[in-house]
């Protein structure tokens, strides 16, 4: 039993040292907007999503950076607070939402009915066209939407994504490949373990430049769809009037044209 | 293959904080675990149907689901805010930590029960026959047997439980294979990162094993005297 005791305060002593020495890498990552501000908003996306959001090195600290970044941002200055972003599974983030567990979720997110149910979205921020991403050799044997709806055919998209419902509306006759993460439906893609992923056109485009051997095919698919926005709470309306606000002034003074195209340049490593 | 991301020492630090947190989940976990399991497996044995039918239902429940499941119900049962305790955020850090004990606690609960039963029936008569009575048979007689049979199943519990907590990435938890995908997402190496990580868990999980059949021999060695 004493040595049980034993190891048992051995265990919570090793937690406790790690907990005060701080590690600077977890799944948190605050941006002090001003000194002068004390409180924190808190963000919640899922970082496997470039130029949306995405982890990068700066300076030596693993930070995530992106349009949705640069965003929540804007909004924390407008609101006098700090920035801290907590980073999940693009699947956790409404639950967490809803449970108030972050104030607000800025994830490349498309507002949808089903969605709107449990949450409440502000306008739309950027609207983006829904492409197929397919390796370099198998690009001349899609032509149409027709080469792929075959039961031969495996479709990826994100789980919880808007891809996902466009993939069973378009391709009935495909097999479906739905993983949680974009970065394992390319790897499946690059060993030809997927023939095609639905993806956003500028999420496409930065794996075009990033991975070898990838191409997007000539013909969209879908509507343009709904676009980006940015969720909060149910009821709290509030924030999401400060939200609107913040964005409408970003979008008239062109200030997000900029935001968007610098995240591209940036996650094309250029 | 380019595994050149292993000689920059900002993923070096990553993978091994990632390192860190694996550790210290599965070093907590079977610590509480452990605790959890003995209460459960002694309750387990007393004379009350009731008390045996629900910790029997418990083990039975736990260990016949699994661990993601179990973790995505507990996350949404826990409403923990985001709170920051050095660089751990508890929102998912609680949850996870919960899941994990008592998973582990209905593995080892049963485990304890087994090495307990493993001791003679015979040992149990002698003894009380001798005056002792029920309590004093067990702390001094029985469980010192038994021990023997549970110490080498309890380290490859805390094996097995090293490589479950990699279930918790999902819920944001930045252990090991949360910082493999982090270091995916900005090397584009998607199997290099995998492979890392899992060399990683090998380091961790082969020394314990060994350690634990190392201290198995040492155990069966009185038996032979």
């Amino acid at each position: 039993m004493k040595k049980l005791i034993g190891i048992i305060s051995i265990a919570l002593l090793i937690t406790l040292t790690s907990f005060m020495s701080g590690c600077t890498s977890s799944n948190i990552f605050n941006y002090i907007v001003d000194d002068s501000y004390t409180d924190y908003i808190v963000m919640g996306t899922s970082a496997d999503y470039p130029p949306y959001e995405w982890p990068m090195n700066v300076e030596g600290t693993q930070t995530l950076v992106g349009i949705d970044i640069q965003i929540g941002l804007a909004i924390a200055a407008e609101l006098g607070m700090n920035l801290q972003v907590v980073n999940k599974g693009f699947d956790f983030l409404l639950d967490d939402l809803s449970k108030g567990k972050v104030d607000f979720v800025i994830a490349g997110m498309t507002p949808t009915d089903e969605r709107a149910e449990i949450v409440d979205f502000s306008m739309v921020y950027y609207e983006a066209h829904q492409v197929i991403l397919t390796t370099l050799e198998n690009q001349d044997n899609y032509a149409s939407i027709e080469d792929l709806n075959l039961n031969t055919i495996r479709i990826g998209a994100q789980m919880g994504s808007i891809q996902l419902d466009l993939a069973e509306d378009t391709f009935p006759d495909s097999q479906k490949v739905y993983l949680q993460a974009v970065p394992d439906l390319i790897m499946k893609l690059s060993q030809g373990l997927i023939e095609a992923v639905l993806l956003e056109q500028p999420v496409a485009e930065g794996y075009l430049t990033n991975v070898e051997g990838l191409a997007v095919l000539e013909f969209e698919i879908g509507e343009p769809d709904g676009g980006s926005a940015v969720a909060v709470e149910k009821g709290n309306t509030e924030l999401l009037a400060t939200i609107n606000a913040v964005l409408e002034d970003l979008i008239n003074s062109g200030a997000l044209d900029i935001i968007v195209s610098e995240a591209i340049l940036l996650n094309s490593g250029e | 293959m380019d595994f050149s991301f292993l000689l920059d020492p900002y993923y070096i630090n990553i993978l091994l904080q990632g390192l860190l947190t694996t550790v210290i989940l599965a070093v907590v976990s079977v610590a509480f675990g452990t605790v959890i399991a003995i209460g459960v497996a002694l309750l387990r044995m007393m004379k009350s149907k009731i008390i045996r039918f629900i910790l029997g239902a418990y083990v039975e429940i736990i260990r016949g689901t699994p661990i993601v499941v179990q973790l995505i119900i507990f996350y949404s049962l826990f409403h923990v805010k985001v709170i920051l305790v050095g660089s751990y955020d508890l929102s998912p850090f609680i949850p996870g930590m919960f899941t994990l004990f008592i998973n582990s606690s209905a593995y080892m609960a049963e485990v304890i029960r087994a090495g307990i039963n493993s001791v003679d029936k015979g040992q149990w008569e002698a003894s009380r026959s001798l005056g002792m009575t029920y309590g004093m048979t067990f702390r001094k007689i029985i469980f010192p047997q038994a021990i023997k049979n549970i110490l080498p199943a309890l380290g490859n519990e805390f094996v097995t439980l090293i490589k479950e907590t990699s279930v918790l990435m999902y819920s944001g938890v930045a252990e090991l294979t949360y910082q493999a995908t982090m270091i995916k997402s900005q090397t584009y190496g998607f199997m290099e990162s995998y492979l890392v990580a899992a060399t990683f868990y090998f380091l961790l999980t082969y020394p314990t094993s060994q350690l634990m059949k190392r201290l198995e021999r040492r155990l069966a060695k009185s038996d032979q005297s």
